[in-house]
């Protein structure tokens, strides 16, 4: 954990940054509850992802809260690994897990299979400290019962651990459930130009991966500003119809130009929100874009070329997927009285340029 | 008035409430006040365990050597004592408290040098404000049997030898025990990068502004090799680095293994009371001898390796280390 008491700037950043996460605009229901009581070991042993590998023997410790409590002055590797049962699925939208702030890095394994990753492990460490922690399932990853979580931590010093949260579990994101198919998870993203890496045949598998909605920041890649490409292949479901839909890619920090199959179907200065002359609310107006029936095809590929001007970047909240013209209105009506009107950007880049 | 006794009160009860979470309930200690054998003059010999040391003067501890009958002496001068160390204190961690030393001295626990403070002619520097805390590595330790303790010093004026403060060994808490201990003798140069010319010993754990270094900050290196025991090779195993004051990278075999505080951009860090352990990837390891790199920064006051027990240890010994140092 970094100190934040260096200048009296940073306070007016923790204060900043508690206030928009109240009127977070994402509905959350509980699904599983996982704070209590977790299997606890330090080291390292990528046996332990293993759901066989057996841990009854292995400490028990409370998450959240900082290891520290328990082994004082510890540093370094540690794995957590908890047991659950999934007895109710919700049938649509979204599944998310939430695992609170996790002190530096972690990794997170279901079933033996790995979910996600928050900063980046040596030898290219990069802390996510202050990261709230949310991972989306690849499908038909949950069984109704015995299944196996595994965490492993990295604290480079100070506290460590899973320290805090609210929420700790697998939430239902009510919002997803308005789409028609739900886009969000792994994408593929790279910081580099390259001239023909919107065509829809541009061959991306040298990309790295990245768990979005999320900011790259979260994503290892800290203090990076200005450009980031995600691209994400899918099929068309047949039984969805292609008249009338948009691509929801839900909030973006700041400017974003949208591909499909090769096309361009938009960009932030189409939005009718969007207002030239104060580029800062880019960064919180939600992003629709028109898909044009003929465009659709079985296989098809979406292209999001994302500019950040400073802070966090990229495609942050979502939700992230296919939506039909009715659900479209719904999710912004629903999420209008949420919407703060002064975004922590704003207020920040208004001290700035003062 | 009324008000801002009250903030202070509240203020005093967290302070006492921090300082009895911190109190090590296991805090032992063995006093080495008193008599100790002592000769003027400097011979290697006299670190030796099995030197016979029975004609040698006695002289107090702590005190002035001037005031034991000294006067006026100035140059070498060795102490000498047996202690028995209690099988009780077993995997305890041990620290050597020689107080205040006037101006340089070299400490031999049982014939095996653990730490010195300044540096001797003729690249002289005293160390005659420094606290004297040195790690007693428990694999020099026999258990309910005597052990040696010898200490060579240097005075180059007035008052000479071990002057005052706390003569004891501290046995706090559990002790983490590397495979392969690496506290000892290291080299050391100040910059980025590992230069032979400008390599002197060191000795670690040890802050380096009392090993000749007085004032500097910034870069500094590190090196030294080891063996590694052939039953090693195929376990996993942890880099115990100790604690380190400001920022520090670690290379085995020239390979970077890990980081702790932002060793290239400096920005102002929090991590100088963190004790570093490293895990080390498979295959960087290799049978027989080994190399080891540690890159500093230091910002400002004391800089180095401070404290801890460097070395390897397997991480079957590590786990079961901090299961037992848990907090119940």
């Amino acid at each position: 954990m970094r100190s934040l008491v260096h200048t009296p700037l940073s306070i007016l950043f923790i204060l900043l940054l508690i206030v928009p996460a109240s009127l977070k605009a994402t509905e959350w229901s509980c699904v599983v509850n996982l704070s209590g009581s977790w299997y606890f070991s330090v080291g390292d042993n990528p046996e332990w992802a293993n759901p066989k590998t057996n841990v009854s023997e292995w400490d028990k410790i409370y998450v959240p809260g900082e290891w520290e409590e328990y082994y004082k002055g510890y540093n370094g590797y540690a794995w957590y690994r908890k047991n659950f049962d999934m007895r109710s699925y919700p049938k649509e939208g979204t599944l998310a897990l939430l695992l609170g702030r996790i002190d530096d890095v972690d990794e997170v394994f279901i079933n033996g299979v790995k979910i996600g990753q928050t900063g980046s492990f040596f030898p290219d460490y990069q802390s996510a400290w202050d990261v709230e922690r949310k991972y989306y399932l690849p499908e038909g990853l949950l069984k109704p019962t015995d299944n196996v979580i595994a965490v492993r931590v990295y604290d480079e010093g100070n506290p460590g651990g899973i320290v805090s949260g609210k929420d700790i579990g697998f939430f239902y994101d009510n919002d997803n459930s308005l789409l028609s198919l739900d886009l969000s998870g792994e994408w593929k993203f790279s910081i580099y130009r390259e001239s023909n890496s919107t065509d829809k045949d541009f061959i991306d598998k040298n990309w790295k991966s990245v768990s979005i909605p999320s900011s790259w920041e979260s994503q290892g890649y800290t203090n990076h500003d200005g450009y980031g490409c995600y691209r994400k292949e899918f099929t068309f479901p047949q039984n969805i119809s292609k008249k009338d839909i948009y691509l929801s890619l839900g909030k973006i920090d700041d400017m974003d130009k949208v591909y499909f199959n090769g096309k361009l179907i938009g960009r932030t200065e189409n939005l009718d929100s969007y207002n030239r002359f104060n580029r800062s609310n880019a960064c919180r107006m939600y992003r629709f874009y028109r898909i044009p029936e003929h465009l659709v095809e079985i296989k098809n590929v979406v292209v999001v070329e994302v500019y950040d001007y400073q802070q966090r970047g990229g495609i942050y909240e979502g939700p992230i997927g296919i939506i039909n013209h009715k659900n479209a209105h719904i999710l912004q009506e629903r999420n209008e009285e949420d919407s703060w009107p002064y975004s922590v950007e704003s207020i920040f880049r208004s001290i700035f340029n003062w | 008035m009324k008000q801002s006794i009250k903030y202070v009160q509240i203020a005093l009860f967290f302070i006492t409430l921090s300082f009895h979470a911190g109190a090590n309930n296991f805090y032992k200690e063995l006093s080495l006040r008193g008599n100790w054998n002592f000769k003027i003059g400097d011979n290697q010999e006299w670190s030796k365990t099995n030197f016979d040391d029975s004609d040698w003067k006695k002289i107090y501890v702590p005190s002035p050597w001037e005031e034991e009958g000294y006067q006026g002496y100035d140059g070498y001068a060795w102490y000498r004592r047996n202690v028995v160390i209690p099988i009780s204190l077993k995997d305890r961690a041990l620290t050597l408290e020689l107080g205040y030393i006037d101006d340089v001295d070299e400490v031999f626990f049982n014939g095996s040098k653990i730490g010195q403070s300044g540096s001797f002619p003729p690249y002289y520097s005293t160390a005659y404000g420094a606290h004297r805390l040195y790690e007693i590595p428990l694999n020099l330790v026999n258990y309910d049997k005597p052990n040696t303790i010898a200490v060579r010093i240097y005075d180059s004026q007035i008052e000479g030898g071990i002057v005052s403060g706390d003569i004891r060994i501290g046995a706090s808490d559990i002790a983490i025990v590397p495979d392969v201990s690496l506290n000892g003798t290291w080299k050391f140069n100040t910059g980025m990068d590992v230069n032979e010319s400008k390599m002197q010993d060191i000795i670690v754990p040890g802050r380096w502004e009392n090993q000749g270094f007085y004032n500097y900050d910034g870069y500094a290196v590190y090196s030294r090799s080891f063996i590694l025991p052939a039953n090693m090779i195929n376990k996993q195993m942890v880099f115990l680095a100790g604690r380190i004051d400001d920022y520090d990278q670690l290379y085995i075999n020239g390979k970077f293994i890990g980081q702790t505080g932002d060793y290239e951009k400096r920005t102002s860090s929090d991590k100088f009371n963190e004790f570093r352990n490293y895990f080390i990837p498979a295959g960087v390891l290799k049978p027989g001898e080994n190399n080891v790199v540690i890159k500093i920064y230091d910002g400002r006051g004391e800089g180095g390796i401070m404290e801890g027990s460097l070395g390897l240890i397997s991480q079957e010994n590590f786990i079961k280390y901090w299961r037992m140092k848990r907090i119940r």
